[in-house]
């Protein structure tokens, strides 16, 4: 096909073609062409040039000039034959619109952006696109900063980041399943370096004690067997939970959001877990312990959630059940919530 | 309420609404005193000072009666007054210490009788509920001279404690009207002693007057500036002094004793006292107690201050408690119990000093353009935390030890302490038995001396468990907590173990419940504590209260500084939509400010972007959350109420004499269920009221710096 496609052009300008796809380079100055051509001057470049022009197998590009930042640099670039027949294929609308939509790259172009760059009117733009997408040579993206745009790029191109919004975003919804249970699976993995067998016997205390812990120098300061960032990393990569590549800053992230649950602390660059957050996941239990036994000489503390009365928060979810009993009788906090 | 004469039913919703304070101690007035004082108190708070004519036509109540209710509120010092010096009209003015020792009572009963024993509760309850009482009146009663001498040694042990002070003059007056008196004189004082000074400069000495009153070339301002601080040094030197304290012993009586050992003085006193020769004292006490005697005509009061330092003690375990862990909470309570009595107060006075004096007026129209300095009280800080460490304050492992060991107060068992600490060379030394087996296994024969020796280790080991077993038979038959200083081997262990809990205590990084100044030498930093504390409750109760999401966020605007909406988002990995609600909940709750930061020269609001801060150490969520928390123990009271009184019909058949204790014969079957329903949302509301008053304690004492 396609020889048929380029069978009417010269063979000095099928040869130019041939060079320049065969090295792979991207792109070419004006001079670097004579040289490898061994043209005889700029003229007979230039009639090959134009002629691949026509057949859309060359494009040629702006760039800055390598010798002065300040001057530009006019670059050849070449167009392999099938993605030439593609365009060639098209109506002219359409290779305008599909030319734009290509030059977006990895970024994608919203619809808008398209109509005002070419001028034509949006039932053009949209029937182009129409056509283009049934052809597959473009598809439709969502971007996660723009959730409400348009937005197209070529078939075969990944959305960039920016797009995509990284490894949290999936269809471009932030995939909170996908985040929490990362943030669990990285919480234990700290907390069974804070707190010796914390997670052993059903959340109770080994050997029937009331407290287990590591020696201090173990928890701070040198000598700390607590995880770093990259320990952190290394145990998601070798776990295998997740098959989604997640990078240094990506984890970082992970352990940040878990340091504003003040689940982890950071201590002199490792991470720790508090013992509150074992208490929280049901750790920590002291076996024979009763826990709803009166407080003598303690004082309420409302971490101690088992004993929370019932506030005005669970009352608001249970509305409908309660209802004979007077709001009133629930009150709990309640003057600050309902601030 | 201007006008009305005629005396309300029931208490108006006036004291409701005007302050949760009044609120809150208006029904717990009622609850002690009756309907009306609760009322006459409420309309004081109203006021910053009121006349007893003022007070009898805005209430209605007249006369006698009112003043009757007068007395019992000043009694209870839940009311001071003013004498205007010339005039001679008294003015009343409300006071909350009083009501507070009221809000508090049933904890500080518990306490005292769990420390000392019931007899002493008994004492405290007395003294609480009549404000103030003396010995003598106290036994008055009593028949019994042996029951006397119990009585008498009660009050010895609770004044020792520092819980019971004698009552002081300005006790009874508003502390801005003592701070005035303190302004007055200062001014006069400056004023003579400046001609003073004048006249010798004038004799051409240059020496006689001290240069301080020196007038010559002194702005206006700088001379209040002298004044105010001498009004501050005079009103320490009263509170310091208390001049009440030398009556508060016989004299004669105390042999042995000195005067300076008997340190009851309240507020800065802790300042200036040598803790060592309390130390000391301690020791004496025993020797030379019988030898002790009270001034029987001397009135005594709860010190407030003390309990709440008992207040903030258990606080600080109840949060190591869940920050660190059960033992190291126990070690930490017996840590706290020793140095509770010497610790600073609570409550700063001169932190409270400091912020009166700023604002007080200097001569005749004088106004204060200055006001409080915030590096004051960072000053004052500094001075505090040294306080905090003072000779006496600090410990060591053996010092815990010797205190569990002479003590059987504390839950804290040796069996529970043994094997908390994750040894180590324990783990090591059981790996290194299993590799030892499984090269013996492999080469029978080849490793008879490493044999004989894992079996001697084993040996021994189960010898060292037998000698465990021996122990706990024993401690149960003694009920001992089985700290033995006698043996010594042990004791090595056992301090090492303490110690270890020790430093436990100086790991967490954002709570230093102990810090380090020499190696196994530890001090309790409670003034470095004090707003780490607030916060952790505060977060802990949005945590609670408002959710996880709430806490993350206001985590991640807080270790940002300045943040916008979108970044918030980007940061906390939550859905742009959630966070936008979350920060609408946190600017409700003052926890969060907005800050506009425009992009265009005519900062334009469309084009502007909104960044959210902290509000300055979250300093307007705090009293908004602490005075939710009174509002809500009021309403708990207020609903407590309100079932007793719908259900009086049946309360009143239940107090029956010929009903009491038949219940179940005489009463019909849904009156039986009633009275059950009666009497759980009463253990409810109080229960709720215990909660949220341990919860808001943090909020409502303590310096805010």
């Amino acid at each position: 096909m396609s020889d048929t496609f380029a069978d009417d052009i010269p063979a000095s300008a099928k040869k130019m073609h041939h060079f320049m796809v065969s090295t792979g380079k991207s792109s070419y100055t004006q001079n670097e062409l004579i040289e490898s051509l061994k043209l005889s001057n700029v003229a007979e470049l230039m009639e090959n040039a134009q002629i691949l022009l026509n057949k859309g197998l060359l494009k040629i590009l702006e760039a800055a000039s390598t010798t002065d930042p300040n001057e530009k640099q006019i670059l050849f670039a070449s167009i392999s034959e099938q993605e030439a027949k593609k365009v060639n294929d098209m109506t002219a609308d359409e290779a305008i619109v599909y030319s734009h939509v290509e030059a977006a790259g990895r970024e994608g172009i919203w619809t808008k952006t398209i109509k005002a760059k070419t001028n034509l009117h949006q039932h053009i733009v949209l029937r182009c696109l129409k056509s283009l997408e049934t052809q597959s040579y473009i598809k439709s993206v969502k971007s996660v900063k723009h959730p409400t745009r348009k937005i197209y790029m070529l078939y075969h191109l990944t959305p960039s980041i920016d797009v995509t919004g990284g490894p949290w975003f999936t269809d471009s919804e932030l995939d909170t399943d996908f985040i929490d249970s990362l943030l669990v699976v990285i919480w234990k993995f700290i907390a069974q370096k804070t707190y010796p067998k914390c997670f052993k016997k059903k959340g109770f205390i080994p050997n029937g004690l009331k407290q287990y812990s590591y020696p201090a120098q173990i928890i701070t300061g040198m000598g700390s067997l607590l995880p770093s960032l990259s320990d952190v990393n290394d145990f998601i990569v070798s776990s295998g939970i997740t098959t989604i590549e997640l990078t240094l800053s990506d984890v970082k992230s992970l352990c940040d959001v878990l340091e504003f649950d003040e689940k982890i602390e950071n201590v002199g660059g490792t991470y720790k877990a508090t013992w509150q957050s074992v208490l929280e996941a049901g750790g920590g239990k002291i076996e024979g312990e009763d826990v709803y036994a009166p407080l003598d000489n303690q004082i309420f503390n409302i971490n101690d959630n088992y004993r929370v009365l019932d506030t005005s928060l669970k009352d608001e979810t249970d509305e409908n059940n309660t209802n004979n009993v007077s709001s009133n009788s629930m009150l709990y906090l309640d003057s600050w919530i309902n601030l | 309420m201007s006008g009305g004469t005629k005396i309300p039913t029931e208490l108006p919703v006036m004291a409701k609404t005007q302050s949760p304070s009044c609120f809150l101690h208006s029904v717990i007035l009622r609850a002690y005193i009756g309907e009306q004082a609760a009322y006459i108190y409420s309309i004081i708070h109203a006021h910053r000072k009121i006349s007893i004519q003022q007070l009898s036509q805005k209430s209605g109540i007249k006369g006698n009666n009112l003043k009757k209710i007068l007395v019992v509120l000043i009694q209870l010092g839940c009311v001071v007054y003013i004498t205007d010096s010339r005039s001679g009209n008294v003015f009343y003015s409300h006071n909350e210490e009083g009501c507070w020792k009221l809000t508090y009572l049933d904890d500080i009963i518990r306490h005292v009788r769990k420390k000392f024993s019931k007899l002493h509760a008994e004492v405290i309850q007395n003294v609480i509920l009549k404000g103030h009482l003396t010995i003598g009146a106290y036994v008055k009663e009593i028949q019994l001279k042996s029951e006397i001498e119990k009585i008498e040694q009660v009050f010895v042990d609770l004044v020792d404690d520092k819980w019971l002070v004698n009552v002081k003059d300005f006790d009874f007056k508003p502390l801005i009207e003592t701070l005035n008196e303190c302004v007055r004189h200062a001014n006069r004082e400056f004023t003579n002693n400046s001609q003073q000074y004048l006249k010798t400069g004038d004799d051409g000495g240059n020496g006689g007057g001290n240069p301080r009153f020196k007038t010559a070339g002194i702005s206006q301002l700088k001379k209040s500036i002298i004044i105010k601080d001498l009004a501050k040094e005079r009103m320490l030197k009263i509170f310091v002094d208390n001049d009440g304290k030398d009556k508060l012993h016989k004299t004669g009586m105390r042999n042995q004793m000195n005067d300076a050992d008997i340190e009851i003085a309240k507020g800065v006193s802790t300042l200036f006292s040598d803790d060592e020769d309390d130390d000391n004292n301690n020791g004496g006490t025993n020797s030379v107690k019988s030898l002790k005697r009270l001034n029987g005509s001397v009135p005594l009061t709860l010190s407030f201050e003390r309990f709440l330092k008992y207040e903030r003690d258990t606080q600080l375990i109840s949060i190591c408690k869940h920050r660190i862990g059960n033992i190291t909470a126990l070690i930490y309570q017996v840590v706290l119990n020793r140095i509770e009595k010497q610790s600073r107060d609570v409550r700063s006075i001169e932190n409270i000093v400091d912020k009166l004096v700023a604002d007080v007026s200097v001569g005749v129209g004088g106004s204060s353009t200055s006001g409080y300095d915030p590096s004051i009280g960072e000053e004052l800080k500094k001075r505090l935390s040294l306080v905090d460490q003072q000779k006496g304050m600090n410990f060591g492992a053996a010092d815990i030890l010797k205190e569990l060991s002479m003590s059987n107060k504390y839950e804290l068992t040796r069996d529970d302490l043994i094997g908390t600490i994750n040894n180590d060379d324990d783990d090591e030394y059981e790996k290194n038995a299993k590799k030892r087996k499984l090269e013996e296994d492999n080469a029978n024969g080849n490793s008879a001396k490493r044999s004989k020796l894992s079996k001697l280790a084993s040996q021994i080991k189960f010898d060292d468990e037998d000698d465990d077993d021996e122990d706990e038979d024993e401690n149960q038959n003694n009920a001992d907590n089985g700290f033995d200083l006698s043996n010594n081997s042990e004791n090595n262990e056992l301090l090492m173990l303490i110690l270890q809990h020790l430093k436990l205590l100086t790991t967490d990084k954002k709570m230093m419940f102990l810090r380090e100044t020499t190696p196994g030498h530890f001090y309790v930093p409670f003034t470095e504590l004090r707003l780490p504390v607030v916060d952790y409750q505060m977060k802990q109760l949005i945590k609670g209260v408002l959710g996880n999401g709430v806490l993350r966020v206001l985590n991640c605007i807080e270790d940002k500084r300045l943040i916008e909406e979108k970044n918030i988002a980007k940061f906390v990995l939550m859905r742009e939509g959630d966070v936008r609600k979350i920060i609408a909940t946190l600017t409700k709750f003052g926890l969060v400010e907005i800050q506009e930061i425009p992009r265009t020269a005519d900062r334009n609001a469309m084009r502007s972007i909104f960044a959210f801060k902290i509000n300055r150490k979250y300093l307007r969520g705090r009293s908004i959350l602490g005075k939710c928390l009174m509002f809500n123990m009021g309403e708990a009271l207020d609903q407590l109420e309100q079932t007793k009184l719908a259900n009086r019909i049946l309360l009143d058949k239940i107090s029956r004499e010929d009903v009491r204790g038949r219940e179940a014969e005489l009463l019909l079957e849904s009156e039986l269920k009633q009275l059950k329903e009666v009497v759980e949302s009463e253990k409810t509301a109080l229960a709720k009221f215990q909660r949220l008053r341990a919860m808001g304690g943090v909020f409502w004492f303590g310096d805010d710096f």
